[in-house]
């Protein structure tokens, strides 16, 4: 409404959203979380994250809570608990794992199919990170890796980035922000 | 391609190929482990190549081969320990009678079998020939003449590849090696064992030709024990940590299984098998071994079998599988198209193969804990990991029995009527049966009874046996005092019938027959016959009638074959 076009004039009031970051060990959830916050709060290590952890950062009219989960085997079956309370997940992949592509696929389908995020329809950001290395799958070919070209349904969109430079970052959180505040919109009314 | 059937339902993901690669090598000579200081498990093959040619150390990350390093002997083993916390793990490659470690990919140290004895005899031909006292020839006859005596085996490699080999060997084994004869036996097998959890350094465990076992320190390389058996030890598993209690589990060539444990000096096997042990892991406190008879085993630590399974064809060898987070456990069994997984009670999971299979390896490779990699026989590749959502709730029986038979009876409840007649069965038990026998034998005697008075009487169309089954009709024509009597005749029996009559009888003072004796030569099966007779009534005014008999006999049969009774009617008066 009025208002809230007015408080999001003022940069006063942002929107809270919760979102997860999951996605397989060692692809770099937590590099680019770090590269999202601002140059004075970046942690200079990054280590193996157990558990979750959370990270604050905002866009222009997003203030995100971000859930960075932990990747190892051990800890993937706890993505799923915090679903329901999120509004949107990013998926980060390492484009050069073409070893783990299968299994990748398999995590990427029960993210997709679970039914706290299908029945909520919440968007799902893929990031197909570590662009940089050579020798990385384009987004393309991951997209046909994956057989995301089969799956219509949902709201899904697959962005390259390099979390250390912090390339295509820019451009994968606007659309995370657009199709949240989109999501957003559709719940209200 | 490499694909399995089934991919949907499977516990494993699709098969990644390793790119440009092909590996010929037994499952021995595969390990994985963290090589380097990236902390990243590799895979590590010694492989074979091709005659001794092309012999290769290969260490592949990702889908890539990452190194290669030539090795100078046919590697038989391999094993992947830790030998220093501080610094990075090594690699033992056996081959003939050494170990070669490397450290960090590159040649650290060669730790070499210490000699056995050698035959006085044998070493001092090898000395003549060397120093010309003797030519080859007069070698090769003590040779032989010692291999008759002591045996091939006890004999040194060097005196056996010199038996076997041709003229021109000969001389090159005397000009290279004939100085230097030592009698260090090829190692078999190799396997580690973790010297205390607090201390996770790693003990190496081989076996050689010469039925020796040696638990050898990696940091310094001393051997600390020795072990002798009275077999070939060909595998090892070893469970439990050197310091604080250990058993080693040998198989030898002899299909024995002994244990050793920590401070016993006395071995017995503890699986004796009949038929020869092919292969042998630990899974779960319990040792699986396969037999050529496509059976595997599985045993207690004690030796004590708990279940057998009856494999489909032939098991090529047995890979260990465990999934710690879920706390499950598995033997995978190679076949030749298919791997299939058992517990001590289950078939767990079957995984198809286009393509026959060399051999598997589970366990961590790169960042993945549950790694199968699965190499087939054209020398690709293929890697699979075990999908966090698998379980083994769908649980097959070992040796499937056909639906039908896996049925449960229905079994009728139990009504009233049935415990009131349970309770009198019970109580009642012997009453009943002797109402039963009485009833019985009555209804025996009154058969024979009924019988007997059948056969005597011949009151009627009888068939007296079963064998020949014969039937029999008779017409009588006229009005009398001349009467025809026409007699038919069917056998139904399998086979014709000879030599019979047919005898017709009567009261003699009533009747006069024509041909009372009627010879019937032939009766063939399916046929009908026709016999005619004239009989006359010898007084009409009489008016008197009996009955007539015909009789089918045999010469040599006590009783009639079959009988014909016959009314005859009241005779008219003749017309005259």
């Amino acid at each position: 409404g009025f208002f809230s076009s007015l408080s999001s004039l003022f940069g006063l009031g942002k929107k809270d959203v919760n979102i997860v970051v999951v996605g397989l060990d060692n692809s770099g959830k937590t590099t680019i979380l770090n590269q999202l916050k601002t140059p004075e709060t970046r942690s200079q290590q990054i280590v193996p994250t157990v558990g979750h952890v959370v990270t604050n950062f905002s866009t222009q009219n997003l203030s995100f809570h971000a859930f960075d989960m932990a990747g190892q085997m051990k800890y993937r079956s706890t993505w799923e608990s915090y679903f329901h309370s999120s509004q949107g997940v990013i998926f980060v992949l390492d484009s050069s794992d073409r070893l783990r592509m299968e299994l990748l696929k398999d995590e990427l389908m029960m993210v997709m199919e679970h039914k706290d995020v299908v029945s909520r329809g919440i968007p799902i950001v893929i990031l197909a990170n570590k662009m940089d290395i050579p020798g990385a799958m384009t987004a393309s070919d991951i997209t046909v890796a994956l057989g995301l070209n089969l799956y219509r349904s949902g709201t899904w969109s697959i962005h390259s980035t390099c979390a250390l430079t912090g390339d295509g970052l820019d451009k994968a959180m606007q659309q995370l922000s657009a199709e949240i505040t989109k999501y957003m919109e559709s719940r209200r009314t | 391609m490499a694909k399995p059937v089934n991919v949907n339902q499977s516990k494993w993901t699709v098969p990644v190929l390793l790119k440009e690669c092909e590996i010929y090598c037994p499952s021995t000579c595969v390990a994985f482990g963290p090589i380097l200081s990236d902390n990243d498990s590799k895979l590590i093959i010694a492989h074979g190549g091709h005659r001794g040619v092309n012999m290769k150390l290969k260490v592949f990350q990702q889908l890539e081969q990452l190194s290669e390093s030539s090795l100078a002997d046919m590697p038989t083993a391999l094993v992947h320990f830790i030998n220093d916390l501080s610094s990075i793990p090594s690699i033992a490659v056996a081959a003939g009678p050494s170990l070669l470690i490397y450290k960090n990919l590159k040649p650290f140290y060669k730790f070499t079998v210490p000699s056995s004895a050698i035959n006085p005899t044998e070493s001092e031909a090898w000395k003549a020939v060397v120093n010309k006292k003797i030519n080859g020839d007069t070698l090769l006859t003590v040779l032989k003449r010692l291999e008759d005596d002591v045996a091939f085996s006890k004999l040194t490699p060097i005196s056996q590849t010199y038996l076997r080999a041709d003229k021109e060997t000969q001389v090159v084994l005397v000009e290279h090696y004939g100085t230097k004869i030592a009698n260090s036996a090829t190692i078999t097998c190799i396997a580690k064992l973790t010297k205390s959890t607090a201390e996770p350094l790693d003990i190496l465990v081989i076996g050689t030709e010469h039925c020796e076992i040696f638990l050898i320190d990696s940091q310094a390389f001393t051997i600390l024990e020795t072990i002798k058996i009275g077999s070939v030890p060909v595998n090892i598993c070893a469970y439990g940590t050197y310091d604080v209690d250990y058993r080693l589990f040998v198989q030898t060539r002899a299909s024995l299984i002994f244990c050793m444990k920590r401070g016993e000096a006395d071995y017995q096997p503890i699986v004796i098998s009949q038929s020869m042990i092919t292969s042998m892991v630990l899974v779960n406190k319990m040792i699986v071994y396969t037999t050529v008879e496509n059976l595997i085993h599985f045993a207690s630590f004690r030796g004590k079998k708990m279940n057998t399974v009856k494999c489909p064809s032939k098991i090529k060898m047995l890979e260990p599988f465990i999934y710690p987070l879920k706390q499950l456990a598995a033997v995978i069994a190679v076949f030749d198209k298919e791997i299939r997984m058992y517990n001590e009670h289950y078939l767990l999971d079957t995984v198809q193969y286009e393509k026959p299979l060399a051999w598997v390896k589970y366990g961590c490779y790169g960042r993945e804990d549950s790694t199968l990699v699965v190499a087939f026989k054209d020398g690709s590749i293929a890697i699979q990991i075990f999908r966090r959502k698998a379980n083994f709730d769908t649980k097959l029986d070992y040796n499937q029995v056909p639906q039908a038979h896996a049925l449960k009876l229905q079994i009728p409840k139990k009504t009233k009527v049935f415990i009131d007649l349970t309770q009198r069965e019970v109580q009642l038990g012997n009453r009943i049966h002797k109402v039963y026998q009485k009833n019985l034998f009555d209804v025996k005697y009154r058969l024979a009874a009924s019988y007997l008075e059948l056969t005597s009487s011949a009151s009627a169309t009888v068939s007296t046996t079963t064998v020949l089954p014969v039937e029999i009709s008779v017409d009588i024509h006229g009005f009398g005092p001349t009467f025809r009597m026409t007699i038919h005749l069917l056998s139904s029996s399998k086979q014709n019938l000879y030599d019979m009559h047919l005898s017709i009888i009567s009261d003699p003072e009533l009747y006069d027959f024509d041909t009372p004796l009627i010879p019937v030569h032939l009766l063939a099966s399916g046929q009908s016959y026709s016999f005619t007779t004239l009989l006359y009534c010898k007084d009409p005014e009489k008016a008197a009638n009996c009955d007539v008999r015909a009789l089918l006999v045999h010469a040599k049969r006590a009783t009639p074959i079959v009988t014909a009774v016959i009314k005859m009617p009241f005779s008219e008066f003749p017309l005259d």
